[in-house]
C-alpha cells in the first residue's frame, strides 16, 4: 500500500515540476526580453537562438530541483483537504501497527477516489507580478526617452553604421583586388583609412574610386572577366552610394542655410538676436548632443556643422573657428559684423557678444577634433544587411541636419528645436517679455 | 470492533447520557470528555446557575466511578481534602482518606479556598498520589478533577496560582444558554420526571481507551504547528504576534503543548480519523491555552480576554512554516 502511495506522490511531483518549469520559463523569458528591447532601441541584433537559453535553464531548474516526498505529501493533503492523512501515512509508513496500516489503506482509497488533477493547480510565483512589469516599463521608458529627450540617437547610430558600411565595402573591394592589383588595393586601403580617420571628404573618396575604376578598365591585368565585372559593379555601387550621400548632404546644407538666414533676419527684426544667436539655446540639451557627437573621432555625419563652433574643448581660450566653417553658420556670424572666414578675432567677437549660464560647460564638452572638420552637409548612408557576398544594400537617410552638434545651428524644423527656442515660440508670457528684453539689453551693456 | 468505531460509540453514548440532563453545551460536553480520555483535569468557569456542578455530577453518574464533591470555602484545610492520620483507641494512627480519594472529584468554587488548601490538590492532580506523613498514597485510576469557579463575586476569593492553573488540562467557559435551550431547561427540570443519566462506561474501559488514544500518530508538521502556537504565546520572542508582546506577561508552558497534542488526538478519533490534523490542533487551542496565558497589567487594564489573544495567534501563525514547494 505504501507503494501505491508513493506512486501518487510521484505523479504529483511530476506535475509540480511542470508548473515549476512554466514558472521558470516565463520568468526567464521576461529577463531575456530585456536585451532584445535594448537591442531594438540601440541597434544591435540578438540571435533567436538566444531564446533557447531560458528554455534550457527552466528545464534544468525544474528537473534538477529536489522535491522531497514530505513536501509533496503536504501539498496533496492541503489541496485535497485530506486532513494530513498523506503526510502521516508517509511518516509512519514503516510501522506495523494496526492504526498505521488502516490509515495508509484509507488514504490510498481516498486518493483513488479523488481527482488528483486538483493537486497543485497552475499557479504563478508572486515575484512574477513585479518581474513582468520590467519589460513594458523599460520599453516605454526607452521609447519616451528617445522620442522626447533624445530623438536623434538612433539616427546617429545609423549614420555611424552607414560610414562603417562604406568603409566595409571598400575593404571588400580591396580584398578582391589584393591578389590581382596590389597597387590599387593599397590605394583603396589608404582611402578607407583616411575616410575612417576623417582626413578626406566623401567627394575626395569618390574621385579616388573613379580613378581606380578607370585604372581597372584601362588595365585589366591578370583578372578574368567575371572578377573584373564583379569589382567594377561593386565600385559602381559604392560610388553611387557616396554620390547620393553627397547630394543629400548638399540639399540639407542648403536647407539649413535658408533657415538660418530666415532665423537671423527674424532675430534682427525683433531685436533679440544680439550676436550669432548661439547663446540662446538651452544649455542642457545642447550639451547632451555635444557630448555624444563631438567627442567621437569617427563621427562622420554632422561634422560639417561642428566647424562653426566658436569656443570649444581644449581650444577654449582661443575660441577659434579653426577651419572654414559652413556657410550657414558663417552667415550668422557675419550678420554680427564678422567675416565668413572667421579668425581668432572673429570668434572672440562672438564670445564677447554675451554668454548665458552653462555655455562654457557646453562648449567644453564638444570634441576639439570634430569641430575642426568641415564636411559639406553631405547626405548620410545607412547600410542594409548584405545577404550574400557582394550584395550590399544601402539606404539613404536624411539625418545630417538633425544630428548637427553646432551651437549656432538653426534647425527649426524639428519639434525639439522649437522647444529650445522659447522666445521665438512666444512661450514667454507677454507681461514678462519687456522685463526679459531689458535684462538682455542690460547684459549687452555690460 | 475497530478502535475508532468503538471509541466513537462510547463517546456518543456518554454524550447522549449527559445531554439528557444538561441542555445545550454540546461543545463543552465534548471538550470535557476529551479531557477525560486524555487523562487531564477540567476547570469550568461560568456564572452561577449555569449548570457547572450539575454537569460534573451528571458525568459522574454516566461513568461507573466513585465520585466526591468538595465545597471549597475559606476555612477549608488541606487535610480536609487529602485526609489525615487519626488516632485509634489502641493509640495507633490510622489514615483516614479525604474526598480526593475518589475517581471523579468535583472541586466546587475552588477559588474560595486559600492558596494553601488549593495547593493540596497539586500533587494529586499531577502525580495522581498524595503524601501524608511521608507515606505516598496512590489514587485510584482514572482520577479526574473537575473544578468550578465563578468569574464574579471576586471578594473573599483567592485566584488560583499559575502553577495550579497549569495543572488543568482544559479551562472551559460556560456561556449563557440561548432561548431554545432555556425552554428546554424549563421542560426538563420542572416536570415531575427529572431525567437521570445512566452508567455507560467503567473505569477500566476508560483506562484502555486512554492508552489507545496515545497511539494515534501525529505527523511532524502538525507537531511543529502546535509548538509554534505555544511559542507564539511568549511575549519575549520576536516572532510572537504584536498583541502577545504587548499584553502578555507569561506564555504557555510545555504542558500547554502536551495538552494540545493529546486533546487533538482524541478529537481526531472522535472525527473518525487515525491521524491528527491541523484543524484538531486549532480546535483544542483555546481550552488548552486560555488559562496558561497570563496577561500583564496593560492587558488586564484593557479588559482583554486571553481568547482574543489566542484568536490572534491562530490567525497569525501559519500551519506550515514555509511553503512546501514554491512554483
Amino acid at each position: 500500500m505504501i507503494g501505491e502511495l508513493s506512486r501518487f506522490i510521484s505523479l504529483v511531483r511530476l506535475k509540480i515540476r511542470f508548473v515549476m518549469f512554466l514558472n521558470w520559463l516565463l520568468e526567464l523569458l521576461i529577463y531575456t526580453s530585456i536585451p532584445y528591447i535594448l537591442g531594438y532601441f540601440f541597434g544591435f541584433n540578438l540571435s533567436y537562438l538566444y531564446l533557447l537559453i531560458p528554455f534550457a535553464t527552466a528545464l534544468s531548474l525544474s528537473i534538477f530541483r529536489s522535491i522531497p516526498d514530505k513536501s509533496v505529501a503536504i501539498i496533496i493533503d492541503r489541496d485535497l483537504d485530506l486532513k494530513e492523512r498523506v503526510i502521516t501515512s508517509l511518516e509512519f509508513g514503516r510501522e506495523e501497527s494496526f492504526i498505521i496500516k488502516t490509515l495508509i489503506n484509507e488514504t490510498v482509497i481516498l486518493l483513488k477516489n479523488l481527482n488528483i488533477k486538483k493537486v497543485y493547480p497552475l499557479r504563478f510565483r508572486e515575484r512574477l507580478k513585479y518581474v513582468a512589469i520590467i519589460p513594458p516599463v523599460l520599453f516605454f521608458s526607452l521609447m519616451f526617452y528617445q522620442n522626447v529627450f533624445y530623438p536623434r540617437f538612433i539616427s546617429f547610430r545609423e549614420e555611424m553604421t552607414t560610414q562603417a558600411g562604406i568603409e566595409t565595402d571598400i575593404l571588400r573591394l580591396e580584398q578582391k583586388l589584393v591578389s590581382e592589383k596590389p597597387e590599387l588595393a593599397k590605394r583603396l586601403e589608404l582611402l578607407r583609412r583616411e575616410m575612417g580617420e576623417k582626413k578626406i571628404k566623401n567627394e575626395e573618396g569618390l574621385s579616388v574610386l573613379k580613378e581606380i575604376t578607370k585604372e581597372i578598365e584601362k588595365d585589366p591585368g591578370s583578372m578574368d572577366t567575371s572578377t573584373r565585372v564583379d569589382i567594377k559593379r561593386m565600385l559602381e555601387m559604392v560610388m553611387e552610394k557616396m554620390n547620393s550621400k553627397i547630394s543629400q548632404n548638399n540639399q540639407n546644407n542648403e536647407k539649413e542655410q535658408r533657415e538660418e538666414r530666415q532665423l537671423t533676419s527674424d532675430r534682427n527684426s525683433s531685436g533679440e538676436g544680439r550676436n550669432s544667436g548661439t547663446e540662446n539655446f538651452p544649455t542642457k540639451d545642447r550639451s547632451n548632443l555635444d557630448s555624444k557627437e563631438g567627442g567621437g573621432k569617427d563621427s562622420s555625419m554632422g561634422e560639417e556643422n561642428f566647424d562653426t563652433m566658436s569656443n570649444t574643448g581644449g581650444d577654449k581660450k582661443s575660441g577659434n573657428i579653426t577651419e572654414g566653417g559652413s556657410q550657414g553658420e558663417m552667415d550668422t556670424a557675419s550678420k554680427e559684423g564678422k567675416e565668413g572666414k572667421e579668425t581668432k578675432e572673429g570668434s572672440n567677437n562672438i564670445e564677447q557678444g554675451g554668454t548665458l549660464p552653462g555655455k562654457g560647460e557646453r562648449e567644453n564638452k564638444l570634441g576639439e577634433e570634430s569641430q575642426r572638420r568641415n564636411l559639406q552637409g553631405l547626405p548620410q548612408y545607412v547600410p542594409g544587411i548584405p545577404k550574400e557576398e557582394g550584395d550590399i544594400k544601402l539606404k539613404i537617410r536624411n539625418v545630417g541636419k538633425d544630428i548637427s552638434p553646432s551651437i549656432g545651428e538653426r534647425d527649426t524644423g524639428t519639434p525639439e528645436r522649437a522647444t529650445e527656442e522659447p522666445v521665438k515660440k512666444e512661450l514667454v508670457p507677454s507681461e514678462y517679455r519687456e522685463t526679459i528684453k531689458l535684462y538682455f539689453e542690460r547684459l549687452k551693456g555690460e | 470492533m475497530e478502535l475508532r468505531e468503538e471509541f466513537k460509540d462510547i463517546f456518543t453514548r456518554l454524550k447522549v447520557e449527559i445531554s439528557k440532563v444538561i441542555v445545550g453545551y454540546d461543545e463543552i460536553i465534548e471538550q470535557v470528555l476529551i479531557a477525560l480520555f486524555s487523562g487531564g483535569h477540567i476547570l469550568l468557569e461560568g456564572l452561577p446557575g449555569l449548570g457547572k456542578t450539575l454537569m460534573v455530577k451528571t458525568l459522574a453518574e454516566a461513568l461507573d466511578l466513585t465520585f466526591s464533591r468538595i465545597q471549597f470555602t475559606p476555612d477549608l484545610m488541606p487535610s480536609d481534602i487529602i485526609g489525615t492520620n487519626v488516632m485509634e483507641q489502641d493509640r495507633t494512627f490510622r489514615f483516614q482518606p479525604g474526598p480526593i480519594f475518589a475517581q471523579i472529584v468535583l472541586a466546587d468554587e475552588i477559588n474560595r479556598a486559600t492558596p494553601k488548601t488549593q495547593s493540596a490538590l497539586l500533587e494529586a492532580m499531577q502525580e495522581h498520589s498524595v503524601t501524608i506523613s511521608g507515606i505516598i498514597h496512590r489514587l485510584k485510576e482514572p482520577f479526574f478533577v473537575m473544578a468550578t469557579q465563578n468569574p464574579i463575586e471576586m471578594e473573599g476569593t483567592y485566584p488560583l496560582p499559575e502553577a495550579q492553573l497549569d495543572r488543568f488540562f482544559f479551562k472551559l467557559k460556560l456561556g449563557f444558554p440561548g432561548k431554545d435551550e432555556l425552554i428546554d431547561i424549563i421542560d426538563r427540570t420542572t416536570n415531575p420526571e427529572v431525567p437521570k443519566a445512566e452508567k455507560v462506561l467503567d473505569g477500566e474501559t476508560i483506562e484502555i481507551k486512554k492508552k489507545e488514544i496515545r497511539s494515534v500518530p501525529v505527523s511532524t508538521p502538525v507537531k511543529e504547528y502546535a509548538v509554534r502556537l505555544v511559542l507564539a504565546t511568549h511575549p519575549e520572542l520576536e516572532s510572537s504576534p504584536s498583541m502577545v508582546r504587548r499584553y502578555v506577561r507569561y506564555g504557555a508552558s510545555p504542558r500547554g503543548v502536551q495538552s494540545l497534542i493529546l486533546g487533538a488526538k482524541v478529537k481526531a478519533l472522535i472525527d473518525g480519523r487515525y491521524n491528527v490534523s491541523f484543524s484538531d490542533i486549532r480546535y483544542v487551542a483555546k481550552p488548552s491555552l486560555r488559562h496558561r496565558i497570563i496577561l500583564n497589567f496593560e492587558g488586564e487594564a484593557e479588559g482583554l480576554d486571553t481568547d482574543t489573544i489566542i484568536d490572534q495567534i491562530l490567525e497569525e501563525v501559519p500551519e506550515l512554516e514555509n511553503e512546501p514547494v514554491k512554483p
